[in-house]
């Protein structure tokens, strides 16, 4: 193929030692030849194929965050939400002493109190549950005489524990045990967490049962 | 010697993948922010939580200084029937924020007989997040002598 010298004034991006144009450019008018085409498609498919696994990756990443976020979130929810009931259990809106632990055990508790001082609590929030199912992989709560609903799930690799600790903050029960009515009525302190399989504390806190007397 | 003319991909590549992660990057300082944004939330959550929580200590550290039964049902200007009735009759120049002045706590008493009283004491801080904790306590009956919570809830 033969060069053909652009006489009418070259672009700016043209090579610049072509004595001959009024800019001393050269145009390179020959186009583009069938093989530079299928290179050139063939570069960019395999660049695209490099960028397609590279967002892939990146999606894979944020989706992978955002649910542990997510988890991470209704985790701190839960725990609030326990921690809050664990507070206000024994509450008596007429001032009687009540016993707001009905039931504990390592990864359940039900919970009891009386904010309309009317003596029994079988009104509604007067009786609160929190039970760990482990087949379902999720925390349920349940409320007065209903039953138990998915509180949180999604809890995979993950278990609710509860520790239960007296005034002199020494644990009562062990791990598997059920406590007994004497220690429910002891305990001041209960540490609430989920843990992994291994231990591994994931969320907790820990809350004083503020109405035990 | 004449240089060869420049060809390539460089710049459109460039721009294509820039294309490609511009969504990306959004969605993650969008995610970044959200997240910022509920840690603000539940932070004043909790502060608020306490700052209500002083406000019943402070109601009881009164009440254990001695004061008045009738007192309380006349509001901080000692006056029946005024607007303020009902509202804990704390000493002029208390401080009612904790524990910063981003969060100001409100208590209010009401006498529910036998010598108890109900003390409600409502937090409001930053966003308009406010907690109510309320108090059921019996009234010291020797000057001095610290009042007894019965009983104590967090009113959602």
């Amino acid at each position: 193929m033969e060069t053909v010298a652009w006489t009418g004034g070259g672009p700016p991006w043209a090579p610049v030692d072509n004595p001959g144009t009024a800019h001393g450019h050269a145009c390179n008018c020959r186009g583009v030849s069938l093989l530079e085409v299928i290179v050139a498609a063939a570069f960019v498919a395999v660049m695209s194929v490099q960028a397609a696994s590279w967002v892939r990756t990146a999606l894979q990443a944020i989706h992978s965050l955002e649910n542990s976020a997510e988890r991470d979130r209704s985790l701190w929810l839960a725990l609030e939400a326990i921690a809050a009931d664990v507070r206000n259990c024994g509450f008596s809106g007429a001032g009687a002493a009540l016993s707001g632990i009905e039931a504990a055990q390592s990864d359940a508790i039900h919970l009891i109190s009386d904010p309309n001082g009317d003596g029994d609590h079988d009104d509604a929030n007067e009786r609160i549950r929190y039970v760990f199912d482990p087949s379902a992989k999720a925390l349920r709560r349940a409320t007065g005489l209903s039953g138990a609903q998915v509180f949180v799930e999604g809890l995979d690799g993950l278990q609710l524990r509860l520790r239960y600790f007296d005034a002199f903050g020494t644990e009562i029960g062990t791990a598997a045990s059920v406590l007994n009515a004497t220690q429910r009525a002891a305990a001041r302190r209960i540490d609430v967490t989920f843990e992994s399989v291994n231990g591994a504390v994931v969320a907790g806190t820990s809350v004083h049962v503020r109405n035990a007397r | 010697m004449k240089p060869e003319r420049q060809r390539g991909v460089a710049l459109v590549s460039a721009l294509a993948l820039i294309a490609l992660m511009l969504p990306l990057a959004s969605q993650v300082q969008l995610q970044a922010k959200l997240e910022a944004l509920i840690a603000g939330n539940s932070r004043h959550q909790s502060q608020a939580f306490y700052s209500a929580e002083s406000g019943v200590a402070l109601a009881l550290e009164t009440l254990a200084s001695g004061i008045d039964a009738a007192a309380l049902d006349a509001g901080p200007d000692g006056v029946d029937g005024t607007g303020d009735d009902g509202r804990f009759p704390f000493p002029p120049g208390h401080a009612n924020e904790f524990p910063t002045g981003d969060y100001e706590f409100e208590v209010g008493v009401r006498h529910l007989g036998d010598g108890q009283i109900e003390l409600v004491s409502r937090a409001v801080g930053p966003r308009n997040i406010a907690r109510t904790v309320r108090a059921v306590v019996e009234l010291p009956t020797a000057l001095g002598a610290p009042p007894e919570v019965l009983g104590w809830q967090e009113i959602r």
